[in-house]
């Protein structure tokens, strides 16, 4: 028996960190990724999708996201079973119980609503728990779990969402690593799969996080992809397979910037990420540089924003200073007060207000028309 | 710059080909009327320079010959930079340019091409701004040049100022201005696309928390939905326990009912027996009453009795006392005598006011006559004080004149010698002198006739002295006397009449008193006369007496009246009262007696019912039974009070409330929830997220757009800031060479003690001439012009060779006066031999440049 483990689709996520023109993009990947994961479960021969929590971004979302989803849906040939998780939870105001969801779900997606057992297959059944609310009071995997009837002969693939205890202390909903790994381990279940975490992690033997199919962070370390599970009914044998669906990328890419040699390097690597308008380059830039080296950035960097769906200097990470030569400005034929002014901002480089003196210094280096010569 | 040479034709008010050769170094001075083109010299320099051949500019189409259909033209020949060039214009629709470099390296070019190159010519090897700063151009004579922004004069100052660099940076100061108003006003307010992404990204900001704002509404209202239904199922449950308790509890309260039931029974027997004691204390008291009523009258009886017998006795006290007698007979005798004592008192009083009047009226008549008398007299003398001074005068005259006569006349003097008689105007007389003032005539009888006449002269005077002695005896015929003594006495007679006149009139006004006339007081007499009457009149004295007594006695009667009567009206009053007493007494003995003889019967009656001791016994029994009712009833009490039924019953009441409480609660939060669900079912459907990430993303686009902005702005203020205020330290190191480069040229112009202060852009601010500090705006129009030239010819001087420029001096000196002119002539002959200036001096008055000593001059006719 083989289904397909995901979690996290974030349909609807905010695109602020974006450019404009990158967000819609940003959000159709989303949707794309459904169809993608779908066409996976044919592929793959999946008996089932099951997806573990966060399907979508908020309950508060336009209804027309409900409508782009299920179309997106309506073309897969498996059934897919939805669980709420913190994001999309069965409260009063879910998404899962507005007239929008519940008038038009297709055929083949059901909604875990309420903690339990869900027979799937002759052989295969789902125990799910569901979130009906931002902050559950409890451990709802345990919670399920200690209320589990006796087995039907089924196998069982628990379906649950949020952090395990240990990660977050404080947290009363985090799920106790222990509790379920005595219940897979003594067979009351076959097979968890978690949602929440964004990165494909497998927690323990038999415990997977599928992640995000397609990113939404910089610090996620593996998302982008789905689990096909083959779960041997006979002996409960478990396999699990990752498969990349994702197309965006999220990447942090640290330079050290001590010279043109550097800015060389810089501009290199930077032309060889493939996929620029599917990429967010996250840079970490350390080091010094001249005046003009510094205006040779900027336009390096300006460049490279037309490119790339968004590229922007972490600037938590980075630490690059500017140096005031006086011979970048030599040639410009500077004198006088003209000179003076350049020394005196010159010498702000290194004083509290350096980066206004720098970003002074790239004008007039910009004004005098030298920058347009040394390049 | 030098220029060498120009050649203009049809320019303006030139006509032929007017050729001017300038000196290269020194002086060159032009003279010539007006309308001779000197002007147009000027014009043609900057025209030839500034416009192309083709420009249809209006000051190009202003130099067109208005007489003559012909294109101006404009040749000129100069040194610039390491340049020597010819260049030549025809301003016309399709003018043309020639341009003839003959050095370093020789070029010839026409059209566009020549002006292009000319003008790259001028722009690498002049300054175009001192070009024009060193013209001092008719018609602003006395304006300064602006020299901060020229950049030779900057070079020129920090070469002197040990600077090691140079320039204006003009060019860059302009762009870097640009590029600081595309972000900033002038005064520093963020303006453009700063300002209004600085207002859109607030206002984005503002509807992004907005959005977050109803996002997180929408949040509370799904906990307090959660709470809500969490509290519904708590409630739910507590209404069940509660139901339970409240069941279990009225089973309890059921088994103190038949406690309860005898409590009750017992409780209304003890009412009755309450009720019957009542009744019959109210009997015991109602027989005890009526006995004590009973005393009640038979006292007030005995009391009635006594009163009405004490009241008999007054009123027969009071009538047996006589009344006091009617006072009326003596009061008619007294007012008789009264009477009789005024009438005798008023005729006593009219004889003596007769008396009175008698005597005045005596009086007056004697006065009267005396006063006819005196009048009578003053009618007959007329002669007063004034007529006898009149006289006397008339008298002394004559008498005056007669005296004069006499002394001048001559005297006779006779002797008797004998018994003969002799006569002296006809009469024998014994005088022995006599004054000759008329002709005397001495004669003895018989003897000789001696006739003496006076001097002719003499005879005048006399004749004065007869016309006032004429005149003399006139007035006394007139005043009826005969001589002044007569006049007098007369005029003593007649004041002592006065006098008599005076003291009569005063006599008879005093005797007639309040009476006017005479008549009026004999009319009085007459009515004094009528009040006396017939009779002897009474003695005034014994009249008055009289009266007084009779007077006080009928006061005394009247007094004595009106006492008498006051004690008859009390006397009256006091019987009426003790009468009413009497009655009063009466009647109250009567009613006294029916009453005492009602609460007799009534008692009477109340004892045939039941004997006093037959009630007592009655009410002690009804006592008992309400004792013993009381007790039963506080037994029962006690049973239940032990069984707790009260509390039972009250928590029975309050877990009921409870119940009851809680029921509503559940039935409000069910409506609570409803609410609940349909707004959130209402707003969940709004995509509130979606607009909240929306927003979210404005705002960051605008944030980030926003930054960069602002980081471009803030580049663009600091450099703009930083070079400014090095510009203005720069230029203030400049002013102390270029006030030293005045001042050197100036002491020629205005001596020794000659200063100026310059400010920041290089203009002059005051002039110190000996001491005397005046600013440059209060200077004359002649200092003031002095101090421009001096300020073109030490910028032209400081700049100096190849990047200097001519300075051209178009009509000056017209403000000057002789000396001072002959000093500013001089002065411009020591710059010129220095050899560094070409010095271009135009005037329509050569006279006022004699001292020049031009290197070239040239006349225009």
């Amino acid at each position: 028996m083989r289904f397909v483990a995901t979690a996290d689709w974030q349909l609807g996520m905010p695109g602020s960190f974006l450019p404009d023109e990158a967000r819609a993009r940003f959000a159709q990947a989303r949707i794309d990724v459904v169809r993608r994961i779908g066409e996976v479960a044919a592929e793959q021969q999946a008996d089932f999708v099951v997806v573990a929590g966060d399907v979508f971004d908020s309950n508060q979302l336009h209804r027309s996201v409900v409508a782009r989803a299920f179309d997106a849906l309506a073309d897969w040939s498996v059934p897919v079973y939805l669980l709420p998780g913190n994001h999309d939870c069965l409260d009063a105001a879910s998404i899962y119980r507005s007239a929008e969801f519940t008038g038009a779900v297709p055929d083949g997606v059901q909604v875990l609503d309420a903690p339990g057992v869900y027979p799937v297959t002759s052989e295969v059944e789902l125990v799910a728990a569901p979130w009906f609310g931002k902050r559950p009071l409890t451990d709802l995997v345990a919670d399920v779990l200690a209320d589990l009837p006796e087995s039907s002969g089924r196998r069982r693939v628990l379906v649950g969402h949020g952090g395990l205890l240990g990660i977050d202390r404080d947290d009363p909903a985090a799920i106790d690593l222990s509790t379920l790994t005595g219940a897979l381990a003594d067979r009351r279940i076959d097979v968890a799969i978690l949602g929440d975490r964004h990165s494909t992690t497998e927690a323990a033997d038999r415990l997977w996080y599928p992640g995000a199919p397609e990113v939404t962070r910089h610090r996620e370390t593996d998302p982008g992809q789905v689990l096909v599970v083959d779960l041997d009914e006979r002996t409960g044998g478990v396999e699990v397979t990752p498969v990349r669906v994702g197309r965006w990328t999220f990447l942090t890419h640290g330079a050290p910037l001590n010279g043109d040699a550097d800015l060389d390097d810089l501009e290199r690597d930077l032309d060889r990420v493939p996929d620029k308008h599917l990429t967010v380059v996250r840079l970490t830039l350390t080091g010094t540089l001249t005046i003009p080296q510094r205006a040779r950035l900027d336009d390096l960097l300006e460049r490279a924003a037309d490119r790339f769906a968004h590229i922007f200097v972490w600037q938590r990470r980075s630490e690059l200073a500017v140096r005031g030569e006086a011979a970048d400005f030599g040639e410009l034929g500077l004198t006088g007060f003209a000179a003076e002014a350049v020394a005196e901002l010159t010498e702000e480089l290194s004083g509290p207000e350096a980066e206004e003196a720098a970003d002074a210094l790239g004008l007039l280096y910009r004004l005098t028309g030298a920058a347009e010569m040394s390049r | 710059m030098r220029l060498l040479r120009m050649r203009l034709e049809h320019f303006a008010g030139i006509d032929g080909p007017l050729d001017v050769d300038f000196a290269e170094q020194g002086i060159t001075l032009i003279e010539g009327p007006n309308e001779t083109g000197k002007s147009s010299i000027v014009d043609a320099l900057r025209l030839v320079r500034d416009f192309k051949a083709s420009s249809q500019a209006a000051e190009v189409r202003a130099v067109r010959p208005t007489h003559v259909q012909a294109d101006p033209s404009v040749e000129i020949e100069l040194r610039t930079g390491p340049y020597h060039l010819t260049y030549a214009k025809a301003f016309a629709r399709k003018g043309t340019t020639q341009l003839t470099v003959h050095a370093p390296v020789a070029e010839s070019l026409t059209g566009d091409a020549a002006h292009d190159r000319a003008t790259a010519i001028f722009a690498e090897t002049t300054d175009l701004a001192l070009w024009s700063a060193l013209q001092a151009t008719q018609g602003e004579p006395l304006a300064q040049p602006v020299l901060a922004a020229l950049v030779p004069l900057h070079s020129a100052l920090a070469s002197i100022g040990g600077e090691d660099a140079a320039g204006g940076h003009d060019e860059l100061m302009q762009r870097v201005e640009a590029e600081y108003l595309t972000y900033y006003t002038p005064t520093g307010r963020p303006t453009g696309e700063h300002a209004k992404l600085a207002g859109e990204l607030a206002e984005a900001e503002a509807r992004a928390s907005e959005a977050e704002g109803a996002l997180a509404d929408i949040a509370r209202l799904a906990e307090s939905h959660e709470r809500l239904v969490l509290r519904r199922e708590e409630l739910t449950g507590s209404i069940v326990t509660q139901r339970k308790e409240v069941t279990t509890l009225a089973e309890r309260c059921a088994e103190l009912d038949q406690l309860r039931q005898e409590l009750h029974e017992a409780q209304r027997i003890a009412e009755g027996a309450g009720q019957t004691l009542a009744i019959r204390q109210e009997a015991a008291e109602r027989r005890a009453q009526l006995v004590a009523e009973l005393d009640e009258a038979d006292r007030a009886r005995r009391e009635a009795e006594l009163e009405q017998a004490e009241a008999a006795t007054a009123v027969e006290e009071h009538e047996a006392q006589a009344g006091p007698e009617d006072p009326d007979t003596a009061i008619d005798a007294a007012r008789t005598e009264l009477d009789r004592a005024t009438v005798e008192q008023e005729r006593a009083r009219a004889q003596q006011e007769l008396e009175q009047a008698l005597r005045r009226l005596g009086e007056a008549r004697a006065a009267h006559t005396a006063r006819e008398e005196a009048r009578a007299a003053l009618r007959d003398n007329a002669v007063d004080e004034e007529a006898v001074q009149r006289l006397q005068d008339d008298h002394l005259r004559w008498q005056t004149a007669a005296a004069r006569s006499a002394a001048a006349a001559p005297t006779v003097t006779l002797e008797r010698l004998g018994d003969q008689p002799v006569l002296l105007d006809g009469q024998e007389s014994e005088v022995h002198e006599h004054p000759v003032v008329r002709p005397v005539v001495v004669e003895v009888p018989g003897a000789a006739r001696v006739t003496i006449s006076p001097p002719a002269p003499l005879a005048d005077e006399v004749a004065e002295g007869d016309r006032l002695r004429r005149e003399y005896h006139r007035a006394c015929e007139a005043l009826g006397v005969a001589d002044l003594e007569e006049a007098r006495t007369l005029a003593r007679l007649r004041s002592e009449q006065e006098r008599i006149l005076a003291d009569s009139t005063a006599e008879l006004r005093r005797a007639l008193g309040e009476d006017e006339s005479l008549a009026q007081l004999e009319e009085r007499v007459e009515h004094c006369r009528e009040r006396v009457g017939a009779g002897e009149p009474p003695d005034p004295e014994t009249a008055a007496q009289r009266h007084r007594t009779a007077a006080d006695a009928y006061q005394r009667v009247v007094n004595a009246a009106e006492e008498s009567r006051a004690e008859r009206r009390r006397a009256f009053e006091i019987g009426q009262q003790l009468r009413e007493r009497l009655v009063r007494a009466g009647t109250a003995a009567e009613h006294v007696c029916a009453r005492a003889e009602r609460a007799a019967a009534t008692l009477a009656a109340d004892r045939a019912q039941a004997d006093d001791a037959t009630v007592t016994a009655a009410v002690e029994e009804a006592r008992e039974a309400s004792t013993r009712a009381i007790a039963a009833v506080a037994r029962v009490e006690g049973v239940l009070s032990e069984r707790g039924a009260d509390e039972l019953a009250s928590e029975v009441d309050a877990r009921t409330d409870a119940l009851e409480t809680a029921e509503r609660r559940l039935r409000e939060l069910d409506n609570e929830i409803i609410a609940v669900e349909a707004t959130l079912e209402v707003r969940g459907g709004e995509g509130l997220q979606d607009a909240a990430n929306r927003a979210a993303e404005a705002a960051a686009d605008l944030r980030r757009r926003w930054i960069s902005v602002d980081t471009r702005a803030r580049a663009a203020r600091r450099l703009q800031q930083t070079l400014t205020d090095h510009a203005h330290r720069a230029r203030r190191r400049y002013v102390g060479p270029f006030r030293t480069a005045i001042a050197e040229l100036g002491r020629t112009v205005f001596g020794s003690g000659f200063d100026v202060e310059i400010g920041e852009d290089l203009s002059i601010l005051t002039r110190t001439l000996d001491g005397r500090t005046v600013p440059f705006v209060s200077l004359s129009g002649g200092a003031k012009e002095q101090l421009g030239v001096l300020g073109r010819v030490a910028t032209a001087r400081l700049v100096g060779g190849d990047d200097g420029a001519p300075v051209i001096l178009d009509d000056i000196l017209g403000y000057a006066d002789p000396l001072r002119r002959q000093r500013v002539l001089a002065m411009l002959r020591q710059v010129a031999r220095e050899g560094q200036v070409q010095i271009i001096v135009l005037t329509c008055e050569p006279s006022r440049f004699d001292l020049l000593v031009p290197d070239v001059s040239r006349r225009l006719e």
